[in-house]
């Protein structure tokens, strides 16, 4: 246990000196946050322009989360694939110890990224467009959109897992988060998607967290949004456990096999 | 430029226009913002606008998403053709060459542009494929002279952000704060009318938004003449290649100056 934690933290300084190497704070204040506001800006305005104040606040909440889902799905595949671009796959696969630690421990840089951009993106645009949402209803919804994150995480890892010996992970990865915005309910309530979407939407992380996060914002109770909250952490669950398997799967055969190379 | 410089440079020119279009039916990246893009905003922005019973702004989005997808491409494989280049160690060779780097940027932008023709297509097929929508252009002559002049400006507009993706090695993040402004300020499938009064003249400093009037206007066929939309789209892609030559100028006296191209 204790050697789990020292390679826990170990991955989270890992993950702080990369990130920080990539996004230097000029970087991350002149570039990053503009564009978390931006991106999610455009599709408020989007809703407002097709369904006037209601829609605009309906599209806020969704974006302030799936802006955050979005990095993370992205930064959970690539820490993942950075394994394979950094030849340090090596190392996880011949350490001894178990490589859950360190890996989640190197995921916590992006998650804290995640945390920024949706609370940014709450604090600028509420006041910003003058939408009506209470802050402690807003910070009621808080551990919900945690368990989101949690199975946004997963299923970047997922993604990572199973797109390992190609080249196109953060690619799948990038439409992976778009495609959630038509699925998940994001812009338009998930109620109003077909059949077909909305069975598909509900194989997906996000979905369930957020219908939970939009009652709690409007003052439903935590009692009345409980099997919302339980779908979302079944489907961390189901994610986290197909990453897992996956991973270890890629990581044994590439040593049965002598296949380093070609991940 | 001397007499006897035209003919080379157009002969880079068209060469640097194959060879981007070569590296671009290989690239993985033009999957992603040439097919699954406009395919999934389409989506999006029309979805959005058919749940608010809005349909009649259905048409307007899906030629906003034609656009975004043609500046996208631009602006994504315009930056990505410097980020290789720096990766490879061959920026510096490229800037050291007598060929004006801005020449060799300028083909292989125009190559992405022509082959971004694709995602207006897509577009238009995703509207129609899964949301009905009849898409009859009532002045189909106005619509390609309104794109053929737009491809030309967002180019020379790349230009001007391609020029400053020389001088950083965040170039990526660049790129990705540069495309929502212009979406947002072009009114690219979000009405103009949304947006606060003090950001008008930034809209129209932009040919994007004279591109999206064109387009909707020759779709729609808007009485009047299209005449003075064409001529400003034109004037502002001479505004943007002025800026882009100095830019260039003095990008490269800083490259030279600091002697980091080759840092990654």
């Amino acid at each position: 246990m204790r050697s789990a934690w020292r390679l826990f933290w170990g991955g989270v300084r890992a993950s702080w000196a990369d990130y920080l190497v990539e996004l230097t704070p000029e970087i991350f204040l002149g570039m990053r946050l503009p564009r978390i506001l931006l991106q999610s800006l455009f599709f408020v305005f989007m809703a407002k322009a097709a369904g006037g104040d209601k829609l605009e606040r309906f599209a806020l909440i969704g974006n302030g989360v799936q802006i955050a889902v979005f990095i993370i799905i992205l930064t959970m595949e690539a820490v993942i694939e950075s394994e394979k671009y950094a030849d340090t796959l090596q190392y996880l696969i011949a350490a001894p110890s178990s490589w859950l630690p360190i890996m989640l421990g190197k995921s916590m840089a992006y998650y804290g990224e995640a945390m920024i951009a949706s609370s940014v993106t709450f604090a600028v645009l509420i006041p910003l467009l003058h939408i009506p949402i209470a802050l402690v209803n807003l910070l009621r919804a808080a551990p919900v959109i945690l368990v989101i994150f949690a199975s946004a995480g997963a299923m970047g890892w997922c993604i990572g897992a199973f797109s390992l010996p190609i080249r196109y992970g953060y690619l799948i990865g990038n439409w992976m988060g778009y495609l959630m915005m038509i699925f998940c309910g994001i812009n338009i309530p998930f109620s109003s998607l077909s059949a077909p979407l909305q069975f598909v939407g509900n194989l997906l992380p996000v979905t369930n967290g957020l219908l939970a996060v939009r009652a709690l914002i409007d003052g439903a109770s935590y009692a009345s949004v409980w099997p919302w909250i339980a779908k979302e952490v079944l489907i961390f669950l189901v994610y986290g456990a197909i990453a897992w398997v996956v991973f270890g799967y890629r990581m044994r055969i590439t040593r049965q096999r002598g296949t380093l190379e070609l991940v | 430029m001397k007499l006897a410089d035209i003919r080379p440079t157009f002969r880079i020119l068209g060469n640097s226009i194959w060879l981007q279009l070569k590296d671009n039916v290989v690239s993985s990246q033009i999957v992603g913002t040439l097919i699954l893009q406009p395919v999934i905003f389409t989506l999006i922005s029309v979805g959005t606008y058919e749940y608010g019973h809005r349909p009649d702004l259905s048409l307007f989005a899906i030629i906003g998403v034609g656009l975004i997808s043609i500046w996208n491409t631009n602006l994504f494989i315009s930056g990505d053709i410097l980020r290789e280049e720096r990766r490879r160690g061959t920026l510096s060779l490229v800037m050291a060459s007598p060929t004006p780097l801005l020449v060799v940027l300028l083909g292989k932008s125009l190559a992405n542009a022509i082959t971004s023709i694709i995602a207006m297509g897509l577009t238009f097929m995703t509207g129609m494929l899964a949301f009905q929508i009849p898409i009859r252009i009532a002045n189909p002559l106005a619509f390609l002279i309104g794109l053929v002049l737009m491809i030309i400006s967002i180019t020379c507009l790349g230009l001007v952000f391609g020029t400053l993706f020389i001088l950083t090695r965040s170039a990526g993040e660049l790129m990705s704060v540069a495309n929502y402004p212009v979406f947002i300020l072009s009114g690219l499938s979000i009405p103009l009318t949304l947006l606060p009064l003090w950001t008008h003249p930034f809209s129209q400093l932009l040919s994007p938004t004279w591109g999206n009037l064109v387009l909707n206007a020759a779709v729609s066929g808007t009485e009047g003449s299209m005449l003075p939309n064409y001529l400003v789209i034109l004037g502002l892609s001479v505004l943007y290649l002025i800026i882009a030559h100095f830019l260039y100028q003095h990008v490269e006296y800083r490259a030279l100056q600091t002697g980091t191209l080759e840092q990654w």
